[in-house]
């Protein structure tokens, strides 16, 4: 506990990231805004990769990412060669005093450093570990390369989306990887609890393209059920019809038949009487004479802004919404409500916009400090958690296992 | 911190119970995003006791549902309801009828957590509010799940992950180049939600487990989808960019995106994302020209040609079936994938290998896959158990756990309070 400021869920753990990119990044970062000390142990060359993907804040390529800073608000690093004896030989140091190691290694690599499931039990029995990779640690594919790109081809997301005779979409934000990173925090959760009940540890192998599957309730259900398939439809949706967007006088308009009893209401608000005749009065029906409902429909979408049509939908209880871009949801008044978005101070870049977490837990400020520098606290790891001497120290620096840096850089 | 082990070795920890054993939630939620929370929870473990509405949640298909005429009881064949609601236990009270909430109450005092979907406000009206439940069980945790939010504008506005996708910033940076917003084909809102809300519940119980003392947490679609188009924000805030759509483009690698190979729809996703994928590429595909063309070294220059590259990738992927071509490139280190259906997903040998589907015999419906855990802990997959049928588990629950005497639970039933059939008040 920090003096003089409320305790929070996870102080005192201890978090160890043998990650990068987005992933496992993800779960690190909800861990270190709620209390833990989170550890990346970053290569001296260049550290996570997301660091070099940018955008960039300003012409620093390797503090001012804006994924890498989003990713790893809260936590410490240390810039530790791993690929090295020496380096692993330090992590392994780490370990020993570690609660929860969140790790992506294929599993070649993760036999190799005796960092896979059988050496970790074996060696560490209380330590909780995430592996989070894109297959999985396991099975034919294990050691398959995967980026967001193909973990949402692989998973069965991507030939969902787009249209029909067209090529297949990704969607423009990782949500594979989102969706990973998060069950990975659930699950890594689920084996503190376990730890505090028996003290045991926990070894989840956590496979990105099987998070992505496990999405697919609903097609799934489809086919199982009924035998059908489930095609990318555009705009349209197995759900339901209207139930998609639709141009309007100032770009999209979200206009859906939800909830389902309350498609009357749109004849009243658009005026238009006819849309709560019998033959628009079921989905079914809606989807057979859904050229002349859009006869209705269109025109009066296109008289009036998104905005007002969401408000005048909502207003009439139905779910209606509209496309809105990046400076859109900035200024959302939802999230402006929540303090949602919000700015961390950074030693370098001064203000930066971040947001806060994806839930809240009653009474818990989550702890907001700026993502470090690289190799911000390796000479912290090494003096003041491992207790190595300077001679030590200088050793590992001098071959390049590790390296400090002062306030002016390395 | 570091505690004596009892469990020292992998096998020896294969036995151990799962993570959430001994955690029970009781879960008001209806539709997906609730229902796919409290399955996960179900996964890692959990006794998760489904608490329907007297006439059955609303994905069963309700008792008009007559689709699948083999069974007496298509309230229990509803394949969505069977998908989603596997891993629970099930029973069905009326929450407004006094009795109702004392049952529920008496519930929550065996129990770590209640999870609810309902609408803002209506939880406290039920008398099932935080202030309540902490009164008989000063550790219970409430998980409230919302569209937009539980407090501010958009309190009380409907949110359905349709609508929300766009609210929350994802179309405008998903379609083809120059072309209109497309929504994700399996509408993220919903189990992007459930998986923050099952982190955010577990952290609550976790801390009440140590303390003693619950708290209230919450999430929405909204939030939880924003969460992720955060970086998108950032960006513009800090440096006035509109971010748009780029189809399967990359801005730093190229190539990176989806080819063409034989049959109706097949495709490949593949990314090069370092020099040496670019040159097995090469080779792979017949034109080591490309590998050795000074223009090619970088992303950009690849880019620049981008004709060149498409047509040398196209010609090698056209002719051969997606599976074949993910295997070539993958062998040589290049990172590609099959773009899979989920018929695709259920004859893949790598699921396959890992049990991620798994055949689970349920009574009212037959055998059929779902979808199995979403994690492998400690080398072996958690078993599933099939969805509940309607008020299964009353008798245990009621009995069993609550310890109600058989003539008190027939009351209950009899009043349609705790019904053992679907059932619905004469309107």
């Amino acid at each position: 506990m920090n003096a003089g400021e409320s305790p929070l869920p996870l102080d005192g753990i201890v978090v160890v990231e043998l990650t990068d990119n987005i992933a496992g990044p993800w779960c690190g970062r909800q861990f270190a805004a709620l209390g833990a000390e989170v550890w990346k142990l970053e290569h001296p060359d260049g550290g996570d990769i997301s660091r070099s993907l940018g955008p960039f804040i300003d012409d620093d390529h390797v503090e001012s990412s804006v994924p890498w800073l989003y990713l790893n608000e809260g936590k410490k690093s240390a810039a530790v060669a791993i690929d090295t004896a020496a380096g692993l030989a330090l992590a392994r140091q780490l370990l020993a005093r570690t609660d929860v190691l969140i790790v992506s290694l294929t599993a070649s690599n993760a036999a190799a450093a005796a960092l896979d499931r059988e050496s970790l039990t074996r060696d560490y029995p209380d330590l909780v570990v995430t592996s989070l990779t894109p297959y999985g640690m396991t099975g034919p594919k294990r050691d398959y390369r995967g980026c967001e790109l193909t973990e949402y081809a692989a998973s069965g997301l991507m030939h969902l989306t787009g249209e029909p005779g067209r090529e297949p979409l990704q969607v423009g934000i990782p949500m594979a990887e989102f969706a990973a990173g998060q069950a990975a925090a659930a699950t890594t959760i689920a084996g503190l609890i376990r730890r505090d009940a028996i003290a045991t540890g926990q070894y989840a192998d956590i496979a990105i393209t099987e998070v992505g599957a496990a999405l697919l309730d609903f097609q799934l259900a489809f086919f199982v059920g009924r035998g059908y398939l489930a095609e990318r439809l555009g705009n349209l949706n197995d759900k339901g019809y209207p139930w998609g967007i639709f141009p309007c006088r100032d770009g999209w308009a979200a206009i859906l038949a939800g909830p389902a009893d309350r498609w009357p209401q749109a004849a009243k608000i658009a005026g238009i009487p006819e849309l709560a005749e019998a033959r628009f009065a079921t989905a079914q029906s809606r989807q057979d004479h859904r050229d002349e409902l859009e006869a209705y429909l269109l025109p009066w979408l296109l008289e009036h802004d998104r905005q007002e049509l969401f408000e005048l939908g909502q207003s009439a209880g139905l779910a209606w919404g509209y496309v809105r871009d990046a400076a859109e949801v900035a200024d959302c008044v939802q999230l402006k409500a929540d303090g949602f978005f919000d700015s961390i101070e950074h030693p370098r870049l001064g203000p930066v916009p971040s947001a806060d977490l994806p839930y809240t837990l009653a009474g818990v400020e989550p702890r907001r400090r700026p993502p470090p520098l690289l190799g911000q606290h390796t000479g912290a790891l090494l003096e003041d958690v491992l207790g190595l001497g300077s001679a030590a120290i200088v050793e590992l620096e001098e071959s390049r296992v590790v390296k400090r840096r002062d306030d002016a850089g390395w | 911190m570091v505690k004596t082990t009892t469990i020292p070795t992998s096998e020896a920890r294969t036995t151990a119970p799962l993570p959430l054993a001994g955690v029970r939630v009781v879960d008001l939620t209806r539709a997906w995003a609730g229902p796919s929370c409290t399955a996960f929870l179900g996964e890692l473990g959990a006794d998760v006791i489904k608490v329907e509405a007297p006439e059955g949640e609303s994905l069963r298909g309700g008792l008009r549902s007559a689709a699948r005429g083999e069974t007496p009881r298509p309230f229990n064949a509803s394949a969505t309801f069977n998908i989603i609601n596997r891993n629970k236990r099930g029973m069905a009270v009326d929450l407004s009828a006094p009795e109702g909430r004392e049952v529920m109450l008496r519930l929550v005092a065996e129990s770590d957590c209640v999870v609810e979907n309902f609408r803002p406000g209506v939880i406290e009206r039920l008398g099932l509010g935080f202030e309540s439940l902490r009164e008989v069980n000063p550790r219970i945790v409430l998980a409230s799940n919302g569209g937009y939010g539980h407090a501010g504008p958009y309190a009380g506005y409907r949110g359905y992950g349709v609508a929300i996708e766009p609210m929350s910033g994802l179309f405008s940076v998903t379609g083809y180049e120059g072309d209109r917003p497309q929504r994700s084909g399996v509408d993220h809102p919903d189990p992007q939600a459930g998986l923050s809300m099952a982190t955010a519940l577990l952290i609550a119980i976790f801390v009440a487990r140590r303390t003693g003392r619950g708290r209230h947490v919450k999430t929405s679609l909204l939030r939880a989808m924003a969460a992720c188009f955060a970086p998108r924000v950032i960006e513009h805030l800090a440096l006035g960019t509109a971010p748009t759509r780029h189809g399967n483009e990359s801005d730093r690698l190229f190539p990176h995106g989806v080819y063409r190979c034989a049959g109706e729809d097949q495709w490949v996703a593949l990314a090069v994302v370092d020099d040496g994928q670019w040159d097995a590429l090469c080779e792979i595909v017949g034109r080591p020209d490309l590998a050795r063309d000074e223009r090619m070294r970088t992303a950009e220059g690849r880019r620049a040609q981008r004709n060149l590259v498409d047509e040398a990738i196209t010609a090698w992927t056209a002719i051969r079936p997606k599976r074949e071509a993910e295997a070539a490139l993958q062998q040589r280190g290049v990172t590609a994938a099959a773009v899979q259906s989920v018929a695709d997903l259920l004859a893949d040998e790598q699921l396959e290998s890992r049990q991620f589907f798994r055949t689970i015999d349920h009574a009212d419906w037959g055998a059929h896959a779902h979808i199995g855990s979403r994690v492998q802990l400690d080398g072996k997959r958690p078993p599933v158990r099939p969805a509940p049928m309607f008020a299964e588990h009353t008798d245990e629950i009621l009995g069993g756990l609550l310890d109600l005497p058989p003539e008190e639970i027939d009351r209950l039933d009899e009043r349609h309070i705790v019904p053992r059939e679907p059932w619905r008040a004469e309107r």
